[in-house]
């Protein structure tokens, strides 16, 4: 009963707001991309808290820019140390508990990827609304709501600061309702200069006998796997077919990547070893659902910012191409 | 949870809940009758777990009935909870065959939560290293990781990789 209420009580609301704003889902895409425009080319610091099923983890953040680049650091404040050190596109990750640096590329477009026909896309499967002024970290913030307008994708609140557009808070609601994810600010300095020697990692590689993990660096280059994915959520569309190779493994693995331009979907395939044991079904972390099943003698393993149906429905889809 | 009880009242009974079974188990049965009757989305769920989870993650804001409306109705909801019990759990072994899945519910993101001993069932229980290898490989082509700069990365550094993985 409550739900139709709300619901006719949103219809209302929704018929309202049409009338006043000629068309709200574009002023939703406009903040939207303003959102994407400042993140790159603001200085910023400060702490950020990350949610996820029952974790919560604090991190600092600075973000730096001039004309050489981006710069940005991550310090995790909660359990082992750990940091993240982004030179334009390079992402350093230390472990010092392992005396570990992991090398890799960050190769996703832009966000959100604003091509014309993607963006008609987006506001095809998500209704996209501006929501109410809020506080966040002690500045005004604009909320921004997007509701999947199929239970095949998560839901989104972003909130926006009024006055630079920097994202303060984002998110992920399942199709519960429920938060399964969310990235908040708790206290942000926005502008000025930041001290580059903030940016510096804490930890001297050179000397204490660190090792150096770069296999995350090679290029993959576009190819065919050989395998198929049958179904997938309308919207997304396949991003990259590649067979690459990853730590710990001997032989390439196939990895494709469906988008919505808002949620990425993994698929990997690989081998099964030959006295692997065959894990199956769902897992998962923070936002991320993950479905492995067997598929003729291969281990296959879908990933993403999904539903669990939707990884599931994926993962039962893949074939190998006849 | 209704506003029946005061601070202090609730705060007892909570204790009893969190402390002995049975009480846990007379909490947990109204819930599932209440969900029943509002044929709420949860009776999918195999709630017990999940409910033992959320009062470990969330000590201050769930009270019971008194104890008094437990012995008057207690019988039946016993009977009826149970025949309830056994469809959701035939129900959730048909749609979760292998049993991997962490039947999370996710405890609102306002709570800080303990860490308290129901955290280890938390755990996602594929996250081996190859798990982990992938999400570091679909990170690099998730587009919310733009939006937010490095802090995604929170999500797979969120633990020490295993060196050797698997």
């Amino acid at each position: 009963m409550k739900f139709f209420v709300s619901l006719a009580l949103g219809l209302l609301l929704g018929s309202g707001l049409a009338r006043a704003e000629t068309n709200p889902q574009d002023a939703g895409v406009d903040w939207l991309q303003k959102i994407a425009k400042v993140a790159r080319g603001l200085n910023y610091s400060g702490t950020f808290v990350y949610h996820y099923g029952s974790q919560v983890e604090t991190s600092r953040i600075w973000h730096f820019v001039d004309a050489s680049g981006e710069f940005e650091k991550l310090e995790v404040l909660d359990g082992p140390a750990r940091e993240v050190i982004r030179t334009n596109d390079e992402v350093r990750c230390y472990y010092p508990e392992i005396k570990t640096v992991k090398v890799e590329k960050r190769r996703a477009k832009p966000f959100p990827a604003l091509l014309p026909d993607q963006l008609a896309s987006l506001s095809e499967y998500y209704n996209i609304r501006l929501g109410d002024k809020e506080r966040v970290a002690g500045r005004e913030a604009q909320l921004l709501v997007l509701e999947p307008t199929d239970g095949l994708r998560y839901g989104h609140r972003f909130w926006a600061d009024l006055e630079t557009g920097l994202l303060l808070k984002a998110r992920m609601i399942n199709e519960r309702k429920e938060a399964v994810e969310q990235f908040a600010f708790t206290q942000v300095t926005i502008g000025g200069a930041v001290d580059k020697q903030e940016l510096k990692p804490k930890y001297d590689v050179q000397v204490s006998g660190w090792s150096l993990d770069s296999s995350g660096l090679a290029e993959p280059v576009s190819s065919d796997t050989g395998w198929v994915v049958g179904s997938y959520p309308a919207g997304f569309r396949k991003i990259m077919e590649t067979r690459r190779t990853l730590p710990g493994r001997s032989t390439p693995v196939s990895h494709i990547v469906y988008s919505d331009g808002l949620a990425a979907i993994s698929v990997f395939i690989e081998p099964l070893a030959a006295n692997a044991r065959a894990v199956q079904g769902v897992s998962q972390q923070g936002a991320i659902n993950v479905y492995s099943l067997l598929v003729a003698g291969h281990k296959v393993t879908v990933l993403g910012e999904a539903p669990s149906e939707t990884v599931v429905r994926m993962g039962k889809s893949v074939s190998e191409k006849k | 949870m209704d506003g029946e009880l005061d601070r202090s009242e609730a705060g007892g009974i909570i204790d009893r809940v969190l402390r002995e079974d049975e009480a846990r188990e007379h909490w947990a049965i109204y819930h599932l009758i209440s969900d029943a009757f509002r044929c709420e989305y949860l009776l999918s769920r195999d709630l017990r777990p999940a409910l033992v989870q959320r009062l470990a993650a969330e000590p201050t804001v769930l009270a019971p009935r008194a104890p008094s409306v437990i012995s008057r109705f207690g019988k039946y909801a016993l009977s009826a909870a149970a025949s309830v019990a056994a469809i959701v759990a035939v129900g959730w072994l048909a749609l979760a065959p292998n049993s991997l899945t962490t039947d999370s519910i996710s405890p609102g993101v306002a709570t800080v939560s303990q860490r308290g001993s129901a955290a280890p069932a938390m755990r996602p229980a594929a996250l081996d290293g190859s798990v982990r290898a992938y999400l570091f490989a679909h990170q690099e082509y998730s587009p919310t990781t733009q939006i937010q700069g490095v802090a995604p990365y929170v999500r797979t550094v969120a633990e020490v990789p295993n060196t050797d993985s698997r």
